[in-house]
């Protein structure tokens, strides 16, 4: 299988990754933001943005993981299958 | 049934992911041991460090025979208010005339959102805030406020009555002023409370009232109170006399003393007069004041109303200013222990605290072994002993926008580890039945 093919493949998982690395990004700089001024009407958006934007962002990123992981499952259910209907035939 | 031995290497071939999970808590529960997110839960969040506060006159009615006014209700007449708080970078002033407190100040916002109606604010009330809103004023007839803020000190002053110069006009003028200087690490807190002539019933003449109160704390930590209650010529049915802590006294001057004692003619009118002592909290002082209430009775029903006064109270108190300003930990020295005791007081002179407390509450708790304590004040232990740990549960903005920040950084943890978890045990699991 080449590398196309393999990416092509795992979508989800490569998508899980690249959002779980966003929402880190995200709560890091949330973190900043908040942190770099005294009052809250200024602090607000970014806990928003940063806090419940990255919180968003990680639920996405485990439901694509766990996505993946139930794929692999009904792949290897598949072989299954297809090496019984094989030998029976 | 798998073999121990895979058994064996099943659980170690998880040790991996599990690692992700424990390392997950484990990081969780760091974010919640920080000295950050520590310092946002103790943050002093509504206890002011430097506050001041003066009321002109607070009235409070009751009637037996009214559902409305079955318990006390009343409001500051005029009311202001001023806090600087150095470590959470606040400064705020609000003056009102009258000041019916939070609940009736939140009241058309809220109505305005259930009934979609355009229902104004409540118009007798300005605040400021900075940066928000650095100034407001307000003049209408019959009364003037004003509130302004900047990043140390803030001011406001109330205003209320038709014209001063009237004879026998009720004017009342109530104004408190905060300020911090960084650079000195001082803190000034000063509150005026001046009230023109008052008839009541036509038997107690009160003179004209000025209370003043003032704090300052400089850079070492040396504390200054100073408070003072001025009470202009007072007579009681015709007869002048003095309002003390020992009660009310025909002034003689090498004038014969009156017949009848103006205690008794107070009596006979229902007119009880106290005087408040001045109290002192463990960063500011309550000034002193005088309290009459003037009570009848419906000849035919039995019916019994009341009506409170307090004249004269103004409070300061200026907490120690420190060097670590901005963000969550606590900038100023003790204000945590201090800030229940000048939440009360600060209420008791200017109306509500922060929290919204009702402005009837005329008490203020007293330093142990300085001062005694007004009439109806709670006890010393009581007042310092509570700095309400229940409180940041029910108010969790308390914790400050960094707490919550972490808070949900937890959440996100959580539900790391969660996931994680299903995907560990519940979809990668082997088969082993």
């Amino acid at each position: 299988m080449d590398l196309v093919t393999k990416l092509r493949s795992q979508w989800d998982r490569l998508l899980a990754v690249a959002t779980a690395i966003a929402a880190a990004g995200t709560l890091v700089a949330g973190w900043f933001g908040v942190s770099g001024t005294p009052y809250p009407a200024e602090q607000l958006p970014y806990l928003i943005s940063g806090g419940v934007g990255g919180l968003f962002l990680l639920g996405i990123s485990a439901a694509l993981w766990l996505s993946a992981d139930l794929q692999d499952e009904w792949r290897k259910l598949d072989r299954i299958e297809r090496a019984i209907r094989e030998r029976a035939s | 049934m798998a073999s121990p031995r895979s058994r064996t290497s099943y659980f170690f071939s998880l040790g991996g992911r599990r690692g992700v999970a424990v390392s997950c808590m484990v990081a969780g529960a760091m974010v919640l041991g920080h000295p950050a997110a520590a310092g946002a839960a103790e943050s002093p969040g509504d206890g002011c460090p430097v506050v001041a506060a003066a009321r002109g006159v607070q009235v409070t009615a009751t009637a037996s025979d009214n559902i409305l006014l079955a318990t006390p209700t009343g409001a500051g007449v005029p009311v202001a208010q001023s806090c600087v708080d150095h470590g959470l970078q606040d400064s705020s002033a609000y003056a009102g005339n009258p000041y019916p407190g939070e609940t009736v100040l939140a009241l058309p916002g809220m109505l305005r959102t259930d009934s979609g109606q355009d229902i104004p604010d409540y118009p007798a009330h300005v605040a400021s805030r900075h940066p928000a809103e650095q100034e407001s004023r307000v003049d209408e007839q019959g009364y003037s406020l004003r509130a302004s803020s900047d990043a140390n000190s803030s001011d406001a002053s109330a205003r209320s009555g038709l014209d001063s110069d009237a004879a026998r006009a009720v004017v009342t003028l109530a104004e408190s002023g905060s300020r911090v200087d960084p650079d000195e690490g001082s803190a000034t807190a000063t509150a005026r409370s001046d009230t023109q002539p008052l008839a009541i019933d036509d038997v107690l003449q009160l003179g004209r009232v000025r209370a003043t109160a003032s704090a300052s704390v400089d850079g070492t930590g040396d504390r200054e109170r100073e408070s003072s209650l001025d009470i202009g010529r007072t007579t009681v049915a015709g007869e002048a006399v003095t309002i003390t802590g020992d009660g009310v006294r025909a002034t003689g001057d090498g004038i014969a003393l009156p017949e009848t004692d103006p205690a008794e003619a107070l009596e006979a009118a229902g007119i009880h007069v106290g005087y408040l002592e001045e109290s002192h909290t463990p960063h500011g002082v309550l000034s002193a004041g005088i309290e009459i209430v003037a009570e009848q009775q419906h000849p035919d029903t039995g019916a019994t109303y009341q009506v409170r006064y307090v004249l004269g109270r103004a409070f300061a108190a200026a907490g120690e200013v420190s060097d670590t300003a901005v963000g969550g930990g606590p900038a100023l020295d003790g204000a945590a222990a201090g800030t229940a005791a000048e939440r009360r007081a600060a209420a008791g002179a200017g109306g509500t605290g922060p929290n919204g407390d009702s402005p009837t509450a005329d008490g203020a708790p007293g330093d142990p072994g300085e001062a005694t304590a007004p009439e109806g004040a709670e006890a010393p232990e009581q007042a310092l002993a509570a700095p309400e740990e229940g409180e940041l549960l029910s108010h969790p903005v308390d914790m400050g926008m960094r707490g919550t920040y972490l808070v949900t950084v937890l959440a996100a943890l959580v539900m790391l580890t969660s996931a994680t978890l299903l995907r560990v045990l519940g979809v990668r699991a082997r088969w082993t039945s």
